[in-house]
């Protein structure tokens, strides 16, 4: 270092603790609902009477809210809050723009309130995790790019040259999940609240998963690695263990993670080099990730007696070690013969809850109860009730995760099960293997409120320590030399963590790399999808049943995607084909099946049992615990939009002729018609022609129906010839 | 013909993943070589410490 410089190089700042501040605050309020409606959706599938027959938080449309509340309300204002904190310390800089950081933080509230809105109100795009609708992804690029703008800016005007590990992770989140929301949420708008994916089927799964897996990447992984290499050295008051091991951490999760979205898709109609490519890489994930863990743990080494008492540490210790079981099961979920059992039940939902409570709950607690104090320039009001907090938390938690196993392990492997002495299905009614685990559904929303309950703990403790905090809170201020202009003395790596241009060139080049050799074969390839001549496009009728579908959010249940396993074509007939779902925008696959894959309901059952089904399911199917549907019964149907639906999707290459969309009401008013007048044999009143239930059915009996017999004939005759 | 058998008959350009794999895999080497050079210690050591030295009154 140069020693040589003189007193008036020294420069006086401060910090910006006030937007610190307000997304902490955002961080408690949003983290009570995002879990409020995540148990509340817990006891909906325990009983289907919670869902009180109200559309608006009627489980279909109250879980995809609980998911977005609890990835981009509640983790995504903890980023901010953390990132912020710790960059301006980093940086030795105050943040670049006080109107910038309340734009970023009043915008996002603005979202997340309008996302609450929307998605209770039935508006969604259908692609998980990416439901908002189009204006509203519109509004989240812009307050990205703020936050960006933001972020960056600090970064220039920094007073220390070398920029620290835990940037980077910033940097990497930034750039990553810009381009992972933009490309995923391409659309075109039929109106203001509805649009349809750019992409069909399989390219939709591809590209939707591979943003779905990198939300948990890049959304809910780097940020908060990146807050873990600041603030468990902060915590504990020494260095991370490694500084090295996280260099290549880095590099390699960066590089690495991008890949592994086709493993959401083992055994679907992706093609198969997709999902081995998938897999390969998941599996490869272990080694960036436990590279991770292990140098967050080793930092706590000799100093676990500390871990005991402090309630900071704890949820950071705890945190990191459930990082690493997540990451571990992760892969391991990934390989195709485990995903055979796990794919579609809930041991993938417990999966996915011992990292966003164990690791992003917990890292969030242990910063908010490290940064709280600091900011407010006091203590933490109670010791005791972090640590009653901790112990709340973690029984939810394993209470959560074990009833997830059990239930999954179970549902599993009856649905797989085949008798061999008959070559049949041991479990043939689907509605088996659901009684089968509702008593884990009692455990797991058991567990959930316990982990609510000990987030409600931590607000009143932090609220006690706000308010007890010293009323006048002058603005600390602090001294550092400015930054030296001259990077010539350093070399290599050294070099390049002072060029925040260069590095951040490429990092987007290292997720670029996964991304494009996965996505760019499916705007290439002519064969990435075999085409079939007979799949045609959806009646006028049937889309606008599509889209109930989507408004009802029955993807969140339903798969429709028949994997090619022995005990799925005795279930529900031929494996799905890509080419089945090429007019699907969005794409429709689903990724649960807390009830039955519908990819062949087409002409299973007749109209009036969908009738009866979606009026009391349990009219039709004893022990179903599906809601009922009585507004669709109610409502009327909307086709006057539907030459512009028709119109739009033409556009996005489905062959609809002029004809057709010119007729749309017409022709569907005719099918309208003929459902209702089957439906009235049974004695319903001609009068539902116009409710929305009718479209819903028309669309549900169109499923799977263009290729179902081409296929089993396909099978038949491959039969033959192997015989 | 399972698909993935038809695809591999049908892969003939082997050059480009074994490129890709040789590349980075070669990358990763280097870089951990890098990295882990002995002579980088003390400068590490410094790099690490950048989190504690942050906030002036701690």
């Amino acid at each position: 270092m140069n020693q040589n410089t003189n007193e008036s190089q020294l420069e006086t700042f401060s910090y910006d603790d006030k937007t610190v501040k307000l997304f902490s605050i955002a961080t408690l309020l949003w983290g009570a609902v995002a879990m409020l409606f995540g148990v509340i959706a817990a006891f909906q599938l325990a009983s289907w009477k919670v869902n009180l027959g109200l559309e608006w938080v009627t489980f279909g449309r109250l879980r995809p809210l609980h998911t977005n509340a609890a990835i981009f309300a509640f983790a995504g204002n903890a980023i901010f809050a953390g990132t912020y904190y710790s960059l301006q310390r980093l940086c030795k800089a105050r943040l670049y723009s006080k109107t910038l950081s309340n734009i970023h933080f009043w915008g996002w509230q603005a979202i997340i309130v309008s996302a609450a809105v929307t998605l209770l109100s039935g508006f969604s795009s259908g692609k998980e995790y990416a439901e908002l609708e189009w204006p509203i992804d519109i509004a989240i690029t812009l307050v990205w790019v703020v936050f960006a703008v933001n972020f960056f800016g600090t970064l220039f005007k920094r007073r220390e040259k070398h920029i620290y590990v835990a940037i980077w992770f910033y940097i990497a989140t930034i750039i990553t999940v810009a381009l992972l929301h933009i490309v995923n949420s391409l659309s075109l708008p039929v109106s203001l609240m509805k649009s349809y994916s750019l992409y069909a089927g399989a390219q939709d799964a591809l590209i939707q998963w591979w943003y779905g897996h990198n939300a948990v990447a890049f959304f809910l992984t780097t940020p908060f690695l990146g807050l873990m290499y600041y603030f468990l050295p902060k915590a504990i008051n020494r260095p991370i263990y490694s500084y090295r091991l996280s260099i290549v951490h880095f590099w390699s999760l960066v590089f690495i993670y991008i890949w592994a979205g086709p493993h959401h898709l083992l055994y679907t109609a992706l093609p198969e080099w997709l999902q081995t490519v998938g897999m390969v890489f998941s599996v490869s994930l272990w080694a960036p990730s436990w590279g991770g863990m292990i140098n967050g743990l080793l930092t706590l080494r000799g100093a676990w007696d500390r871990v005991r008492k402090d309630p900071v540490l704890k949820f950071l210790a705890a945190a990191v070690t459930f990082y690493g079981m997540s990451t571990f099961e992760g892969p391991l979920l990934a390989i195709k013969s485990v995903n055979e059992i796990a794919h579609y039940t809930d041991w993938i939902v417990g999966h996915v809850h011992s990292g966003t409570i164990g690791w992003n709950y917990f890292m969030a607690a242990g910063i908010l109860y490290y940064m709280v104090p600091k900011l407010w320039n006091t203590k933490l009001y109670s010791m005791a009730l972090g640590n009653i907090q901790f112990w709340v938390g973690t029984t939810g938690l394993i209470l959560y995760i074990i009833s997830m196993w059990v239930a999954g392990v179970t549902q599993g492997s009856m649905w797989l099960a085949i008798d061999p002495s008959t070559g049949t299905l041991v479990y043939p009614d689907f509605v088996e293997t659901v009684v089968r685990i509702v008593p884990m559904y009692w455990v797991r929303a058991v567990g959930g409120t316990l982990v609510l309950s000990s987030f409600f703990i931590m607000i009143y403790n932090l609220w006690q320590t706000i308010r007890r905090a010293p009323k006048s809170q002058p603005e600390q201020t602090f001294q550092a030399l400015a930054i030296q202009k001259s990077h010539g003395e350093d070399k290599g790596h050294r070099k390049l963590e002072g060029l925040p241009m260069v590095f951040t060139i490429l990092t987007t080049l290292a997720v670029l790399v996964g991304s494009a050799i996965e996505i760019l074969p499916s705007f290439i390839a002519q064969d990435f999808v075999e085409k079939s001549e007979d799949v045609t496009p959806y009646s006028a009728l049937e889309l606008a049943g599509r889209d109930i579908y989507i408004r009802e959010g029955c993807y969140n249940c339903h798969s429709q995607m028949i994997r090619p396993l022995v005990a799925e074509r005795l279930r529900y007939g031929a494996p799905s084909a890509a080419a089945e779902s090429v007019y699907d925008h969005p794409f429709q696959w689903g990724s649960r099946r807390i009830g039955p894959d519908l990819a062949r309901v087409g002409g299973k059952y007749p109209h009036m049992w969908h009738f009866r089904h979606m009026l009391d399911p349990r009219a039709v199917v004893s022990g179903s615990i599906m809601p009922t549907y009585p507004w669709l019964f109610k409502k009327k149907s909307q086709l006057k939009i539907l030459p512009k639906k028709l119109k739009v999707m033409k556009a996005l290459g489905v062959p609809y002729s002029e004809e057709e969309i010119e007729n749309a009401v017409v022709s569907a008013k005719e099918d309208a018609e003929a459902i209702a007048e089957v439906l009235a044999e049974s004695g319903v009143p001609m009068s539902i022609k116009d409710k929305q239930i009718i479209p819903l059915i028309a669309y549900l009996q169109r499923l799977g129906v263009d290729m179902g017999e081409t296929l089993a004939d396909e099978e038949i005759s491959e039969a033959e010839e192997g015989e | 013909m399972s698909m993935k058998s038809e695809v591999l008959s049908n892969f003939t350009t082997v050059i480009l993943p074994a490129t890709g794999f040789i590349l980075f895999f070669s990358i990763f080497i280097g870089a951990i070589i890098w990295v882990y050079r002995p002579k980088s210690q003390t400068f590490y050591k410094k790099l690490a410490k950048l989190a504690l030295e942050d906030n002036h009154n701690d």
